[in-house]
């Protein structure tokens, strides 16, 4: 074997290494993991009773003076049908404006507990996305099956779906590479599924 | 005699049928009268324009937008099959919004009160575009939340209950909506320079307004020389204002990237290459037509 060839050869396993190293670093980040969190059990909070606020509740100024961090914090939310009992509790509370007793407990539920958990989404952390998915998906199910609050499950499912849609958005414009990540993937074909496009 | 005969019964066969075929011929080529588009290239301050203006008085031009598949067809196979009925009337075709990855469309879309994306772009998209059955083109600033439908404002990302309404309304009327780049809106640029993409490509513009006679104008824009978005709708902005005295409603963006689809056709019915899309028309996943009734 003559010298050029041995060059040759060097060369060429030099330049294979090279590219079998830059294909190595970008698929790096993959995530072939297929661990996708499993939806959680729902396991019932100690009850939570807006009479216990009827006091600090003023039915004038209900919408500001409704207990939001104490409602996140104790109350069911996981359940829709917990929530369907507190909305019943609010009516009864005050019956004169429904759609507002429906509104406070929108608000409560979109923009005070996204308020809430604004650390928690700033970063990538698709199980936290998955499991936000997972709630909310809920909401369409349940607005289908009660036509009497349609438009209030309606409402917070379309909250929570434009959210998650827009922050995949965002996380793909500052790390593309995410496309090769699988629970990133996983996110939007369930989004995809409902129409929910991320771009 | 035998020959006499033949011959006179093919004559009688082909007679009608080649009548026919011009008729279709003529069908084919019954297209939109003058004076309702103008299609001009303009120079304003060294810079090329090639400008197509549509005259929307008297409601004779009028807009289509497709964005959802149906009944097995594609955006593009809806086109043909609809533009075949129309008997050749076609001003012009052109991509709407943007694509993704996915060959979906960017931002929320509803093709005749099916949602195709159900996603409202939360920040750098703020116009709402309405496409009527009428074939009026409307379109809303979502950062103003001033969208205004029968009277009625809508604060589609501010508040919930208008989003859900406005969507059932969408579905009730079988509305045509689209979500993109707002660049002008009442006469003032609406992008920076700052958060808009610095890629440099071709750019094509849907401005709406009223001429210099006060009269309703659609106008398509293509500054054939490659710029930014920014450069491309602040030059394109100048030159509707200063050299077309133009009162602009609002300006969106048309895509010239992954589905740069543009067909532009002259009243004789032949294609007009002053502006063109590089890509074929199978290629769109959403489409703006312009056409004379």
């Amino acid at each position: 074997m003559n010298n050029s060839i041995k060059r040759t050869i060097v060369i060429l396993g030099i330049v294979i290494l090279f590219v079998t190293s830059f294909i190595l670093l970008l698929v790096g980040k993959s995530d072939y993991s297929s661990n996708i969190p499993q939806e959680k059990k729902y396991v019932k909070k100690s009850d939570f009773s807006l009479f216990n606020y009827s006091e600090k509740i003023d039915t004038a100024k209900i919408k500001e003076t409704f207990p939001y961090d104490d409602y996140l914090k104790i109350a069911n939310i996981n359940h829709p049908a917990s929530i369907i009992k507190d909305l019943a509790d609010l009516d009864s509370v005050q019956p004169f404006n429904m759609t507002l007793n429906e509104d406070i407990l929108i608000d409560a539920l979109t923009k005070k507990l996204a308020e809430r958990n604004k650390n928690i989404y700033n970063e990538y952390n698709p199980d936290t996305l998955i499991s936000l998915f997972q709630w909310t998906e809920k909401f369409e199910s349940y607005s289908i099956i009660n036509s009497q609050r349609k438009v209030f499950f309606n409402i917070i499912y379309d909250y929570w779906m434009n959210f998650i849609a827009n922050k995949l958005a965002k996380l793909y414009d500052s790390q593309p590479a995410l496309i090769y990540d699988y629970k990133f993937k996983y996110l939007v074909s369930r989004c995809q599924e409902k129409n929910i496009m991320y771009q | 005699m035998k020959i006499l005969f033949a011959l006179l019964l093919s004559t009688l066969i082909a007679v009608p049928s080649i009548y026919n075929s011009l008729e279709g011929d003529k069908k084919q080529k019954s297209l939109y009268p003058p004076g309702y588009v103008t299609i001009a290239n303009v120079t304003h301050k060294n810079e090329k324009f090639n400008v197509v203006t549509l005259k929307r008085e008297g409601n004779k031009i009028k807009a289509k937008y497709f964005v959802a598949p149906m009944n097995g067809k594609s955006v593009s196979e809806r086109y043909k099959s609809w533009s075949n009925g129309k008997d050749g009337n076609i001003v012009l075709v052109s991509s709407g919004t943007y694509m993704d990855g996915s060959k979906a469309p960017v931002g929320f879309s509803i093709d005749n009160g099916i949602i195709v994306n159900s996603t409202l772009r939360d920040s750098d998209m703020d116009a709402l575009v309405i496409v009527y059955a009428t074939g009026g083109v409307v379109c809303s600033n979502l950062k103003n939340a001033d969208l205004t439908i029968k009277g009625r404002k809508y604060d589609l990302r501010g508040n919930g209950r208008d989003l859900a309404e406005f969507k059932t309304w969408a579905e009730d009327e079988e509305a045509t909506v689209f979500q993109t780049h707002l660049l002008v809106y009442n006469n003032k640029l609406t992008i920076s320079s700052i958060n808009s993409s610095t890629n440099v490509a071709r750019r094509r513009f849907l401005a709406v307004g009223k001429d210099e006679d006060g009269k309703l104008v659609h106008m398509i824009v293509q500054c054939p020389n490659a710029c930014t978005l920014y450069e491309g709708a602040n030059k394109t902005f100048n030159f509707l204002r200063e050299k077309q005295s133009m009162d602009i409603t609002f300006m969106i963006n048309l895509d010239t990237g992954y589905q740069d689809v543009f067909k532009l056709y002259n009243e004789d019915g032949t294609i007009n290459s002053a502006i063109y899309g590089e890509k074929d028309l199978s290629v769109a996943i959403n489409l703006l037509a312009y056409y004379y009734e």
